[in-house]
This record gives structure tokens, sequence and C-alpha cells, in this order.
């Protein structure tokens, strides 16, 4: 996903390190093996943070002021809201489960598609790309058939 | 609407968890059929229509059942020992929370507990390096691992008391990133140890003051991100320098929608 495979391989000894240093914090409340997800992942999070905050570091603050400022009114809020349950629906509906795996790490958690083919060991051809494909033409399909998805949206978004 | 970005932005939101999706440890409870039924329950009917928790399950599951490679078993002999030595030490005095497997692994003992749970974690290590390679930096920036959820198994949004002090905010899920902590007052109390952690308690930031509140300083705040559940801890010390309260863990987490 990064194309810098030094990078995971540090943040995965970094976890290792971290897991040991902290193993007195382990205290039982879950299975040991969910602990160490939860660190990886935390850690994991907390260098993608740093790594954003580097990169904002050099856009004009004025852009930053005007992008931090107000949200959404509560009726437009709703109609988000509205659209996003709808979404969800028809991708619980039409998608097969691994199509909807694809779609929430490639979407929910903007995961690379040549990363999500090695994470599922996705061994055709395309592997998650041929997924991806075939869930946003199921989901095309189903937005325009559905009569309560709100109006105006009829495509699913292109990849 | 046709605009491709609205639109990719929606499918993203749609996706991404919500305040409703489980944290990394509830879902291992729930993997492990630990937790009381009315939880498991709930648990039942949420990841039944997640398809973001749905996928976090299967990851953890997958995580948790890499096998060890040759090569690895001197690592994991190791990382047993240790891991070992420790529980040893935690488990006869540890509080915890009513779950079947736990309670019934400590009556038969340590090996029977640990025969699932020691070396699949030197397993899940090596399978993290593996995951890690896969692209795990990125893949986890919106959980932070820890898509969290409120459950009736410990700390939550309900616990405005724990110990002697009582926190004021934040605690649960809260809709903005925090400027400041503020808890009650305690009588005698001249000065109040405050620890932000991560979840797995590891002190992200600490502070002393005098007063019944502290701002955090922008750096921290940096570090709570949406979704991501922290703890925090006050602990009131008297003129002698005594410990004479504590919050315990507070849990909060700014809601993944935040903006």
């Amino acid at each position: 996903m990064t194309g810098d495979k030094q990078t995971a391989a540090d943040l995965g000894q970094e976890v290792f390190l971290k897991a040991y240093r902290h193993m007195d914090s382990f205290r039982g409340d879950s299975k040991f093996t969910t602990w160490l997800y939860s660190i990886a992942r935390n850690h994991c999070s907390n260098a993608r943070v740093a790594r954003q905050a580097r990169r904002e570091e050099t856009v004009e603050p004025f852009l930053l002021d005007m992008t931090s400022e107000k949200g959404p009114g509560p009726e437009a809020r709703l109609e988000r809201q509205e659209r996003e349950d709808s979404l969800r629906s028809l991708i619980r509906e039409s998608l097969d489960p691994l199509e909807a795996q694809v779609m929430s790490l490639h979407y929910g958690e903007e995961l690379r598609l040549d990363s999500i083919s090695r994470l599922l060991g996705l061994t055709n051809a395309s592997g998650a790309k041929a997924y991806i494909v075939s869930a946003r033409r199921k989901l095309t399909r189903a937005i325009s058939a559905s009569k309560s998805f709100p109006k105006g949206r009829r495509k699913a978004p292109q990849p | 609407m046709s605009d491709p970005q609205e639109e990719l932005d929606l499918l993203k939101s749609s996706l991404a968890a919500t305040s409703n999706c489980f944290s990394i440890d509830d879902l291992g409870r729930y993997a492990d059929a630990a937790g009381e039924l009315a939880w498991r329950e709930r648990g039942d009917a949420h990841i039944k229509t997640c398809v973001r928790c749905q996928t976090e399950l299967s990851l953890l599951q997958q995580f948790r059942s890499q096998e060890v490679q040759p090569s690895e078993s001197e690592a994991v002999a190791w990382i047993d020992q240790k891991v070992a030595r420790h529980l040893d030490t935690i488990l006869p005095h540890h509080q915890h929370v009513p779950d079947p497997e736990a309670t019934a692994a400590r009556g038969r003992g340590r090996k029977t507990f640990f025969a699932s749970g020691i070396f699949r974690p030197a397993a899940a290590l090596a399978g993290l390096l593996i995951v890690a390679s896969s692209g795990l930096y990125l893949w986890s920036h919106r959980l932070g691992s820890v898509p969290q959820m409120k459950t009736d198994l410990e700390t939550t949004s309900d616990n405005y008391r724990s110990g002697n002090l009582s926190i004021v905010a934040p605690t649960g899920d809260i809709g903005r990133v925090p400027a400041t902590l503020v808890w009650q007052p305690t009588p005698d109390a001249v000065r109040y140890e405050i620890r932000l952690m991560e979840v797995d308690r590891q002190v992200l930031w600490k502070a002393s003051t005098g007063s019944v509140s502290v701002e955090l300083p922008d750096d921290v705040r940096q570090q709570i991100v949406p979704a991501k559940t922290l703890f925090w801890e006050v602990e009131a010390f008297d003129k002698a320098g005594a410990k004479i309260a504590s919050s315990g863990n507070q849990r909060f987490r700014v809601s993944a929608k935040a903006n």
C-alpha cells in the first residue's frame, strides 16, 4: 500500500518491543492475542497520524482554517445519515461477504488493493480489484433499483 | 448528486466505523463467546448488520490463528516463558470480568489456559509482521484499532464514579477532541496527578496540578483521533503527599463521525 516495506517492517518490530515493554499492563481482561492486536492497531494508527501531521505542516494555515470551520447544518447531516444508512443496507443485501469485506477494507479503512489481496490471500489474477469491480457493479444496480435510496445517487463511486 | 468525490466520501463514511461498532477487546470477547448473554445478543444484532465489524472480526480471528513457522519456534518458546511468568504473577490476584473461559482456565491451571493462548500470541506476532508488510500501517489508521463500543464489562461512559474521585468530562463517546480534562474536587486534596493512556494502559501524557481541570496540549490532542478509545485517570494527593482518592480508569472516545 505504501510501497514501503521497510516502514511496515519497522512498525512490526516496534510493536514487538512495545508489547514486551508493556507486558505488565496486560491484565488478562482479554485474551493476549486481542491485547496484542489492539497494540498493533494503535501503534499503526499513531504512526499514521504522525505521518499525516508531518504532511499537514506543509499546508498553508489559512487553508486548514477554512476546512476546519463550519460543518454541515443539522438538515444536511440528517440527510447524509439517511444516505449512509441506505448505502449500508444495500451493501449488506447486494454484495457477497468477500466483496463486502474488500469494500470495507478499501473504502472504510483506505487500504490499498494490493494490500487487501495479500491480507485476504486472494489468488485470482487481479486480486481485490476484481472484487471491487464486481461489488461496484452490483451496488450500482442495487442503487438504481432501490426506491428508498435518496435521489440523485444512482451510481456507485469509482475506486 | 453526481459529484464523484462526494459519492466516494459517502461510500467511505458508510463503511467506516461508527460509534456503535465494537472495540477490538469487545470483538475478542465476542469471538470467545465470553461476556453476559444480553451483551452477546447485542453483539449478534450489531455484527450481523455491520460490514465493518464483520471484517474486523474476521481479521482478528485471522491474526489469532496464524501458524507458527519452524524458524520462529525458538522465539515462540521464549515469549511463551515470558508471558507465562507474567501471567502467573497476575492471575491469582487478578480481578476479572466474569469470563467463564478464563475462570475455568484458572481452575484448570495455567497450562491448559495457555495451550491455546501462549503459542498463538507468538504466532500472532509473526503474523503481525506479515500483516504489517501487507499494509497494516495505513489499514489500521481509522480504527486506531480500536473502534470501541461501550460495554457492560468494563469501565464505560456510565461509570462517572470510580473509586472516590468523580470525573466530569470527557467520558464515554464524545463529539469532538477534548481540550480539557475536568473532575470534581476531592476534600483535602492539594494536588492531582492525571494520566492519559492508550487501551494497553501505556501512558500517552501525564500532568500534575492543584486545580480540578487540566488542558490537553496540542500535540496530545493530535493523538486523540476519531474512533480511538483512550483512558484517563486522576489521583488526588493530600498535603502529606499521600494518595487519598482515585478516579480509576475512565474511558472516552471521539466519535468516528466527529468533524
